[in-house]
């Protein structure tokens, strides 16, 4: 799918910094302030001078103040590692509107704000208890790669998305932000404390299409799950309607309060919505604004 | 409870087609969805429902079945029968005979003023009353017999077609008397311009009598001129009259028809007469060479029926009449003063004239091989082999019989020296008898194979009939009878007088067409052959009828005329209620359950509706 960004689009993104919670220990440098204390212009704090330290950090009015050797400190500058899943299983080529196409907007939008920022991006495309890893891309001028990578995206295939994450062997700390319709609860909670235990600051952005939660037909229809191909006859009344947006509510009050249990920012969006919307929400609410 | 359309079962086949409606599989709609979890929930829970739930479902289908019954209900037209204060039976008795025709205004007859009178009186009974439809004229005629149906009492209505037939709705009487009799409660109406003395019978006179300007022409004729000074040809007389009070001026036009050509106007005459007056007018003298005459007003007045006289034109030249004998001066004699008959003879049986063939040929104790197709045949003492012999007697006395021909002299008796007795054909009429009564008929006469035939079994000669005063008349009626070879048996007659059609046997259908009215009139009935048949001309006007033989075609005039008498009602109907005619009976009525079903339909339909939109 070809993706297509407006001008306007680059200019909001180009404005932007976000701010991550959790403070970067590893990594290369980067312009994200690390916890390990570097070589950079802003300062950190003071310590004793030591033997081997490098003379020209002597602060020598803190040694006229207190007739001592003092060093400065400055803060290293680390850049974050954003893993991106993309969930490309069968269930998100539902809806008028796709999910699949907004799941690519978001994805590729997020990509740019990330390179932006300098910080690196890695796009893992999850499905089938699987998963297939893209590169790590870092710098303003991988972006066109990324929207490469993400053109030939297919989309197929069951969601496990425990099995794909853990198939994705991450590297401890960095930003994992999850784009699916979640429609896995099985797996999920697995998948969130397998992100946690590797330290990463988790982010789930849920996409469903209006046509999952408002249904317009009536009568006898054959229902064909996208993902398992198993088909279900039901005779849609108005009473079933309404039974099944209840659990649908539920569903997604679980969903949310088990994000809430590990301090999950979990965004719902639906595949209407204007992709540079969803982008700004996202990050509003997962406070990375 | 009872039922008054049994035949709306057939629509029981109704809940069948909406069973099978349902049972027939639908084919669900597939769609594609991102997950079937939350349906299948669903599902799952529906499982745990009540058969009742189950029942829900299909709660749409038993709602269109108990809408179904309503509406069969409905149609079945339901009834229970409760004792009330019930409006009698209806009988209505419309008078279509010819003075029914006569104007009421401008736009209508009086008959057209009857039948909206008829039908209106229809809408103001009670659904339930049972109502009986009777015209009359001549004879009365039940058209609908005791029926709730009233839409139908008011298309038979519509249907009544006037006549220029004598009569008056007194010959109803006692028809309408044997339905008060047969049930209590009938109230008869009449619908009539002449008075009607009902009797005891419980209803109502409706009169749409109104008196209207009419003139007749009451017969037209001609006759030869014989007197020099007058001129030569025919002269026309015609008679006319006014039946109203007022001096009426009109003007007759005489026409004159000849085969072939359209009507000829002959001469126009402008006539004053008086109220109540009668005049005769001659017209000619004229050199007529036509088919027939015909007197007409030019003025349309109230009645246009006895507007319109005929007479027909004989031919010249009399009938050909062929004796073929030895010799028989009595019969020469009794021929000859028959006018026009023009007699010839010969001895020759087979003697045939291709030119012009003969409308009578006697054979006189000479028996032909052949006889010509177009003639009439009288056989006298002479074998022919159509009839069958019984015996032969000597010395006896022959009588006549009863018969149109013998009118006059049935009885009376005379000598025969030998006779020969015939068994009577189906197709004869006895015509002479032993005065014993022996087996046999001495004479008849009929028509067989298309052609009139007379027999009479003993040789004149050998017998005293020739000098009976009674002879000449008996030959001058048969032969008469014998040389008649139209088509219909009498050329001028009042509407509603049955007139006999007789065709020859070898050609087509008999055709009659309204020479007035340009239409072809169909009389036929399923018993009748096409060649012969007895018709009833109910309107006032010409007629002519048709038969193909071979490649000639046979055609014959007859003149309806309005019957005398009929143009004026004498003693008008006047508009009154007899004998407690709007009394209410009591008895067992009918309550009528239509309304409920239609109503219970409605609601179930519209509960239907509400179940649907809240599936919806």
């Amino acid at each position: 799918m070809e993706l297509q960004f407006e001008q306007t689009f680059f200019d909001t993104m180009n404005r932007l910094r976000y701010y991550l919670k959790m403070p970067m220990i590893h990594g290369r440098n980067g312009s994200r302030k690390a916890m390990a204390k570097g070589a950079s212009v802003e300062f950190s704090d003071y310590r004793e001078y030591q033997l081997g330290d490098d003379i020209r950090r002597v602060d020598w009015n803190a040694y006229g103040r207190f007739e001592k050797l003092y060093i400065k400190e400055y803060m290293e500058e680390k850049e974050a590692l954003f893993h991106l899943f993309l969930d490309t299983s069968a269930s998100m080529e539902f809806g008028n509107k796709k999910k699949s196409d907004l799941a690519l907007y978001i994805t590729a939008g997020l990509s740019y704000l990330i390179l932006n920022n300098l910080d690196r991006a890695q796009v893992y495309k999850i499905a089938d208890g699987g998963q297939v890893k893209g590169k790590k891309h870092g710098g303003r001028g991988k972006f066109s790669e990324v929207l490469q990578e993400l053109k030939e995206t297919e989309f197929g295939g069951k969601t496990d998305l425990a099995s794909s994450l853990r198939a994705s062997d991450l590297t401890k700390g960095g930003i994992s932000i999850v784009i699916s319709d979640f429609l896995d609860m099985h797996s999920m909670e697995t998948a969130i404390q397998y992100l946690k235990y590797k330290k990463q600051e988790v982010i789930f952005i849920c996409i469903w299409a209006k046509e999952e939660e408002q249904i317009a037909s009536y009568g006898d229809v054959e229902f064909l799950d996208m993902e398992t191909k198993e088909r279900l006859k039901v005779t849609i009344t108005r009473k079933e309607v309404e039974a099944y947006q209840e659990r649908l509510h539920r569903y997604q009050k679980q969903l949310e309060q088990v994000c809430k249990k590990y301090d999950v920012a979990f965004i719902k969006v639906y595949s209407h919505e204007p992709f540079d919307e969803v982008l700004l929400k996202t990050l509003y609410k997962s406070q990375l604004l | 409870m009872g039922i008054a359309t049994v035949w709306a079962f057939s629509l029981a086949i109704g809940f069948g087609v909406i069973i099978l409606f349902y049972m027939m599989k639908r084919k669900a709609k597939e769609e594609p969805i991102s997950s079937v979890m939350f349906w299948k929930q669903n599902e799952q829970n529906m499982e745990a429902k009540t058969s009742f739930e189950k029942l829900k479902k299909n709660l749409l289908f038993f709602l269109q079945l108990i809408i179904w019954l309503f509406l069969l209900l409905a149609l079945l037209s339901p009834y229970i029968k409760q004792k009330q204060m019930i409006k009698s039976e209806l009988v209505l008795v419309v008078d279509n005979s010819g003075s029914m025709n006569t104007k009421y205004n401008e736009d209508k007859t009086r008959l057209d003023v009857a039948i909206a009178k008829a039908k209106q009186r229809v809408d103001e009974v009670d659904d339930g009353v049972k109502i009986t439809l009777v015209v009359c004229n001549q004879t009365p005629k039940v058209i609908v017999s005791k029926t709730t149906d009233h839409q139908l009492i008011k298309q038979k209505l519509e249907e009544i077609k006037g006549t220029d037939k004598k009569g008056d709705l007194n010959n109803s009487l006692s028809l309408v008397q044997s339905f008060s009799k047969q049930v209590k409660d009938v109230n008869s109406l009449f619908f009539t311009d002449t008075h009607v003395d009902v009797g005891d019978i419980r209803g109502e006179i409706i009169s749409v009598y109104k008196e209207q300007d009419n003139i007749s022409i009451d017969y037209v004729s001609h006759s030869e001129i014989t007197n020099a000074k007058e001129g030569k040809g025919e002269k026309v007389l015609v008679q006319a009259t006014n039946h109203g009070q007022n001096v009426q001026t009109v003007e007759i036009n005489l026409y004159e028809k000849t085969d072939g050509k359209e009507e000829t106007l002959l001469a126009i005459e402008e006539v004053t007469l008086q109220g109540k007056e009668s005049k005769s007018y001659y017209f000619g003298p004229y050199e007529l060479k036509s088919a027939y005459i015909k007197a007409e007003l030019q003025q349309k007045d109230g009645l246009a029926s006895d507007n319109v006289a005929y007479d027909f034109i004989q031919q010249t030249g009399g009938k050909r009449v062929l004796l073929v004998t030895k010799a028989n001066l009595f019969l020469e004699r009794a021929l000859s003063l028959i006018e026009g008959m023009d007699v010839y003879k010969t001895e020759n049986p087979d003697y045939v004239d291709e030119k012009e063939p003969y409308d009578l040929i006697i054979y006189d104790g000479i028996e032909p091989k052949t006889i010509p197709q177009n003639s009439s045949v009288l056989f006298i003492n002479t074998h022919w082999k159509e009839i069958e012999k019984v015996s032969s007697k000597e010395g006896e006395q022959v009588a006549f019989a009863q018969s149109e021909l013998t009118d006059s002299f049935v009885g009376e008796t005379f000598s025969v020296k030998e006779i020969t007795l015939y068994k009577q054909p189906r197709w004869g009429n006895n015509l002479l008898l032993l005065h014993d009564m022996s087996n046999g008929s001495a004479g008849f006469y009929g028509t067989y194979d298309g052609r009139k035939v007379g027999v009479i079994g003993f040789d004149l000669h050998n017998s005293d009939l020739p000098l009976m005063a009674e002879f000449p008349l008996f030959m001058q009626s048969f032969v008469t009878y014998l040389t008649e070879t139209g088509l219909i048996s009498e050329q001028k007659v009042e509407a509603g007088t049955l007139v006999s059609l007789q065709g020859r046997i070898h050609g087509k259908a008999l055709k009659v067409f309204d020479e007035t009215r340009q239409k072809e009139e169909n009389y036929m009935d399923e018993n009748e052959s096409e060649d012969s048949m007895y018709v009833e001309m109910e309107r006032a006007g010409l007629y002519s009828v048709s038969q193909k033989v071979a490649k000639e075609t046979i055609k014959s005039y007859v003149a309806v005329s309005f019957p005398q008498g009929e143009e004026t009602v004498t003693k008008p109907a006047q508009s009154m209620k007899i004998n407690k005619s709007e009394e209410k009976v009591e008895g067992m009525g009918e309550k009528s359950l239509r309304t409920v079903c239609l109503v219970l339909a409605i609601f179930m339909l519209l509960i239907e509706w509400i179940v649907y939109v809240r599936r919806a």
